[in-house]
């Protein structure tokens, strides 16, 4: 039952991404019209440009462009950028684990909170404490990272002058020795995450809080407290995994801009130079790893959700009176 | 000398804080109860009854307040508690057993794991003597393989089953005060006569004050010493249960008597020219089948009906009998897989979107629900001159004459035309909902539980509603119904529907005076009404309804027919004729059915 | 019980939004930064493109009630200019994404089937990508300009909106007076929009004001990160881009706009969520 779950799972996810690798090549290759010209700039003349279209092979069928591009990208052969004239691949996967370790740290801190405060304003609905959380995780969640990054900075770096307001990193030391210069990033990806969360946690709580198994819960004598984390917790972290995922997507999006403030050395901000200098082939490998990450986040959420849930668990066999 | 009572309620008053101000729900109520008395509630919408057990333990919703008056368990006011001195005074002593059984589970909790927490709260440890005794407890109230159950979760039991659980949460915590909320409201007949048995024999070994609280007045008669009758949030009577049915003073308790079906009461029977020119309406051998996660749901396996023009066809059955689905292919809002639906000598099968005007209006639609019938955002009028003008045509003026003359039929005011649905009650929306469908004149019109969702007092004037229109226009009925009193009144004809299956059909006062299938005598046996000789003799089913996804083979019935003749049931039943006109499916045949079915007593 | 009743419906209404203190103040601001952008030309005390070399860098003072900024131009007038740039941006591409997404989930929730199928599929596909990542990838390709922008962040909110749509309309579609139509004859398109459409306003309009919210976030973000209105036009995104690497200088640059975005989407959060309990 699980297995046939899971592999139908893996199948649609295989599936989509290979529909979104189509899609991104097809949007980079056609939508910017004459790729030769974009490389070579405006000035160049009609042979090279010949030469370039030849060279690359831009006169054959898409579909079989698309292939062999598939064909490389499988094979670990990314490319070189145009922008920066390096392999792709080193460069991406040293900027992926920065970005990793950056959302890493972010969804580990925040979540449990997050989480807690949901709970906590459930608990209390109505009251100041309920008020409060909901009126700030509103808050958090519908300004833009790069505005709240600016307060962050503005008070914690000018003012406070507690943390650095930039991640650069010297070249050849570790992030790891300069996590204080992460505290901040941290913090302006994490913000949005808490406002999300703690709000479906909320919500999703106060909806179970409602039902019938409560009642009876505190008839047999159990506690408000122990009604609270035994019963409903489980009931209401079910949906909350889906919205998890969901955050995952963007947390991407807040890491482009995140790293963008804090000049972090991440993928993001890989993908926004890409984006505005053009460079293609740094651009379609970017956003098919992220593509690739997102479709397994959802996955892992889908898989988690089924074995979670009795009700898909465990089929009933059928239904009567 | 009496005890002291263990539940006193003094001059209670509720209030809940609604949209548009405060709302009384509760007005000045006092009663008392005491250890081993069963007092019931009986109230229609609106009377405060839930609200009152809601507020004796202390569970209200958010809006609602206690504004006034004591509530007092063993001495104790428990108006002024709260948090853990609420708790400590009650203990586990105070236990409730509502009407949603699914909802009071917790969906993703085992449910031995639920049972066993009434002991785990009690301070006891011993997990193995625990277990012992929560199989026991499932024992007690007819789980009998609790090992399997204990480990299994609450969405793989029936809605049956799930109260059963409920149940014995219940005793488990060895209450001296059990509150039901209509405990059996929204279960099958058969079953809610087995979940009252239990109630019943449990009571004896319980030893506690129990207070039932319901809208139906037949299941309190049945199981309680005294009854309070509530209207809009005052008690407005309260006795032994013979004096408030038999000898009631006040004129609300008299009216709610009067305005019930006495079961076995028919409809003033009209003479009509029956059987001139063929059926209006023949069903054959219509199945449907649903899909869903890859399995086969087969809703209905083969039905047959046949109306004549100016009956009514009651249809009745439990659910999972594919009643509703069968009105649903009728109407052409569900398709079936096989089958033909032929009105007026007319194949009609297929989508109600492929069918002409002519038999668009000829065939119309009764629903269940007040509160989605109607749209909202219309007006009534509009409602109706829509109605008028795609049914039959008609030009602007001619649709609002009509629409007069439909509200005027339906017994309804000229102002109401201008209302919106919400402005209504819900008999009033019900009436604009008949209104709607007989404004095309038609010939037919599907009746899927007109009245199951209205206030009693109401369900007897929609019904004369429905048969005066019925019989002025000469309309055909299919009417379906759980409620076999309402049937019984109305119908001339029945059809009996078990697991997809017509089992039974034939003449109305013949199959209830002589049913002559083991189901339709079983599900005879256990209708509750206070016209029914108190301990009649009931027909217990062996084991839960067969899941629709694995049909009995042959004849549907036979897993729990208490009249199993052997192996040949396994076979296709043929069909059997009896004299009089009924006709049922089953091996055995007409005379040797009737001799062995007690007679029924004639309606009165 | 005709128009009485309705006057008193939508006073009811007005009420209950009223009620909440909260959902008063975000209609405040709300309005005010409408009024900004309608009669910012009214308002300003110089252009907000003049520059002021003199006065450049200047602190907050009575010449300049928010400073200047590093070519002296006078940061109140820029942020006031920059409220119509930003809402009319993000206006028309809600109404925009809302039109679509709001026929997409009609056309779902009513036909069903294959086309159902396919389309929240495709939905599924879209939403599973941050509109960031989406909006970079296109304008990358396409260039940055105003229209681009209105058109990738209006095509990549509306399966979203499209989602939202369906489940009311699929709520909507079970009702019995929705069957009691078709015994009568309706045709799809009457059903559609004459008894499902006008239950789900009110969802509509929540959606609408929530989109909003998001709109101006996502358009914001893209002007900072350069991809989005470009200059010399005066928006808040492209303020905060250009003067944050003067934060330690002249942090006014950065908090006015800062600010302004701050209140206006949490503004219209809470104008949303007063709208909430009423639909």
């Amino acid at each position: 039952m699980i297995v046939r779950l899971i592999a139908r799972r893996l199948l649609l996810a295989l599936g989509t991404l290979i529909i979104v690798s189509a899609a991104i090549f097809v949007v980079v290759e056609i939508l910017p019209g004459d790729i030769a010209r974009l490389m070579l700039g405006p000035y160049a003349s009609a042979e090279d440009m010949a030469l370039v279209r030849a060279e690359l092979g831009l006169d054959r069928p898409l579909a079989v462009r698309y292939f062999e591009w598939a064909g490389h990208f499988l094979t670990g052969d990314w490319g070189s950028s145009w922008r920066l004239r390096t392999a792709i691949a080193p460069l991406v996967i040293s900027r992926l684990a920065n970005s990793a370790l950056l959302a890493g740290l972010a969804i580990a801190t925040i979540v449990p909170i997050a989480v807690l405060a949901g709970v906590i304003a459930a608990a209390k609905r109505g009251r100041f404490a309920d008020r409060a959380i909901s009126f700030g995780g509103m808050c958090f969640m519908a300004v833009p990272e790069f505005v709240s990054s600016m307060f962050l900075i503005l008070v914690f770096s000018l003012w406070l002058k507690w943390v650095p307001s930039t991640a650069r990193i010297p070249g050849d030391t570790s992030i790891l020795t300069h996590l204080d210069a992460l505290i901040l990033p941290i913090l302006a990806l994490a913000l949005v995450l808490f406002g999300y969360v703690s709000r479906m946690v909320r919500a999703s709580m106060v909806e179970e809080l409602r039902r019938g198994y409560v009642r009876t819960a505190l008839l047999k004598g159990v506690s408000p407290a122990a009604v609270l984390i035994r019963h409903v917790l489980r009931n209401a972290l079910l949906p909350t995994i889906t919205v998890i995922a969901n955050q995952v997507s963007w947390l991407v999006g807040g890491l482009v801009v995140v790293e963008n403030v804090f000049n972090y050395p991440g993928l993001g901000q890989l993908l926004l130079q890409a984006a505005l200098s053009q460079d293609l082939p740094m651009l379609e490998v970017t956003v098919l790893i992220l593509a690739a990450i997102l479709i397994g986040a959802n996955l892992i959420a889908d898989i988690l959700y089924g074995v979670l849930n009795p009700k898909t668990r465990i089929q009933r066999q059928g239904t009567a009176a | 000398m009496r005890d002291a009572p263990i539940l006193e309620v003094d001059h209670l008053a509720i209030t809940y804080d609604g949209e548009t101000g405060p709302v009384p729900a509760v007005r000045d109520v006092s009663f008392e109860l005491h250890r081993n008395e069963a007092l019931g509630l009986v109230g229609e919408s609106g009377s405060g009854k839930s609200t009152i057990g809601l507020a004796v333990i202390r569970h209200l919703a958010d809006n609602g307040r206690i504004t006034g008056g004591a509530i007092r368990f063993a001495g104790t006011d428990l108006v002024p508690l709260t948090g853990s001195a609420l708790r400590k005074a009650r203990g586990q002593r105070i236990a409730m057993v509502y009407q949603d059984p699914v909802g009071a589970l917790n969906p993703s909790m085992r449910i031995g794991q639920q049972l066993a927490e009434v002991y785990l709260s009690r301070g006891e440890t011993a997990r193995d003597a625990i277990r012992d005794q929560v199989l026991a407890d499932l024992r007690q109230v007819g789980i009998p393989d609790g090992t399997y159950a204990y480990e299994r979760y609450p969405h793989e039991f029936s809605g049956g089953q799930q109260q059963r659980i409920v149940i014995a949460m219940a005793v488990a915590m060895k209450p001296d005060l059990l509150i039901l909320d209509e405990p059996t409201t929204g279960l099958d007949v058969s079953v809610e006569a087995e979940i009252l048995d239990l109630f019943s024999a449990l009571r004896r070994r319980l030893d506690a004050a129990i207070l039932f609280i319901s809208h139906n007045i037949a299941v309190i008669a049945k199981m309680c010493d005294r009854i309070g009758v509530l209207h809009q949030g005052r008690l407005v009577e309260i006795g032994p249960t013979a004096k408030i049915i038999g000898a009631s003073t006040h004129p609300y308790t008299q009216a709610l008597l009067a305005a019930r079906i006495p079961f076995g009461a028919r409809k003033q029977d009209q003479p009509s020219d029956a059987a001139s020119g063929g059926p209006l309406l023949e069903v054959q051998e219509i199945s449907k089948t649903y899909r869903a996660h890859g399995r086969a749901i087969r809703a209905l396996a083969g039905a047959n009906l046949s109306l004549a023009k100016g009956r009514v066809l009651g249809i009745v059955g439990e659910s999972g009998s594919g009643k509703t689905t069968t009105a649903r292919i009728i109407a052409g809002l569900a398709l079936a897989d096989e089958g033909r639906i032929v009105l007026d000598g007319r194949d009609i099968t297929g989508p109600v979107q492929e069918r002409d005007a002519k038999t668009r209006s000829a065939l119309q639609m009764v629903f269940q629900n007040p509160d989605s019938t109607l749209n909202p955002k219309h007006r009534v009028g509009h409602i109706l001159r829509r109605s008028a003008r795609k049914l039959r045509g008609a030009t602007k003026l001619e649709a609002d004459k009509l629409a007069a003359e439909m509200i005027a039929a339906v017994r309804l005011e000229p102002k109401h035309l201008d209302a919106f649905p919400d402005e209504l009650s819900g008999g009033q929306r019900q009436r604009v909902a008949i209104a709607r469908a007989f404004i095309g004149s038609p010939r037919l019109v599907l009746c899927d539980e007109p009245t199951s969702a209205l206030d009693v007092s109401i369900q007897a004037a929609i019904l004369r509603l429905l048969i005066d229109l019925q019989q002025s226009a000469e309309t055909s009925y299919v009417f379906i119904s759980h409620d076999l009193a309402v049937v019984r009144y109305i119908s001339d004809e029945i059809a009996v529907m078990y697991l997809g299956e017509v089992v039974e059909w034939g003449p109305a006062d013949k199959v209830f005076a002589t049913p002559h299938h083991p189901y339709t005598e079983a599900l005879l046996s256990v209708v509750l009404s206070l016209e029914q000789p108190a301990e009649k003799q009931r027909i217990r089913l062996r084991g839960a309804a067969p899941s629709l996804l694995e049909r009995p083979k042959g004849c549907p019935f036979h897993s729990r027919c208490p009249r199993k003749v052997g192996p040949v049931c396994e076979e296709e039943p043929p069909w059997q004729e009896a004299p009089g006109g009924q006709r049922y499916r089953c091996v055995i045949p007409p005379s040797i059915a009737r001799r062995q079915h007690p007679s029924q007593s004639e309606p009165s | 019980m005709t128009a009485p009743a309705v006057r008193a419906r939508s006073r009811a209404q007005w009420r209950r939004f009223a009620r909440r203190p909260s959902a008063l103040i975000g209609l405040l601001v709300l309005v005010f930064w409408i009024l900004a952008a309608l009669l910012w030309p009214a308002l300003v005390p110089y252009g907000p493109t003049d520059f002021q070399l003199l006065a450049k860098f200047s602190s907050p003072s009575a010449a300049h009630w928010l400073g200047a900024d590093n070519f002296g131009r006078d940061v109140l007038s820029r942020v006031l200019a920059g409220s119509r740039t930003v809402l009319l941006v993000s206006t028309s591409a809600t109404i925009l994404g809302v039109l679509i997404g709001t026929a997409l989930g009609l056309i779902a929730a009513f036909y069903g089937g294959w086309l159902e199928e396919a389309l929240m599929r495709l939905m599924d596909i879209l939403m599973a990508f941050p509109l960031i990542v989406i909006a970079l990838l296109v304008i990358a390709v396409l260039g940055p300009s105003q229209i681009n922008v209105i058109l990738v962040v209006a095509l990549t909110f509306a399966p979203y909106n499209a989602r939202v749509i369906r489940a009311a309309a699929l709520d909507q579609r079970s009702k019995d007076f929705v069957a009691a139509a078709r015994l009568r004859g309706e045709g799809d398109a009457y059903i559609m929009v004459m008894e499902i459409l006008p239950n789900i306003w009110g969802t509509i309009v929540v959606e609408l004001t929530v989109r909003l919210a998001l709109t101006i976030f996502t358009v914001a973000t893209l002007s900072f990160l350069g991809l989005g209105i470009q200059p010399p036009t005066p928006d808040w995104g492209l303020m905060i881009a250009e003067g944050r690497q003067y934060y330690r200088i002249a942090p006014w640059i950065v908090l006015a706009p800062s600010l302004a975005i701050a209140s206006l989407v949490i503004a219209i959060n809470l104008v949303a969520e007063g709208l909430n309990r009423d639909a």
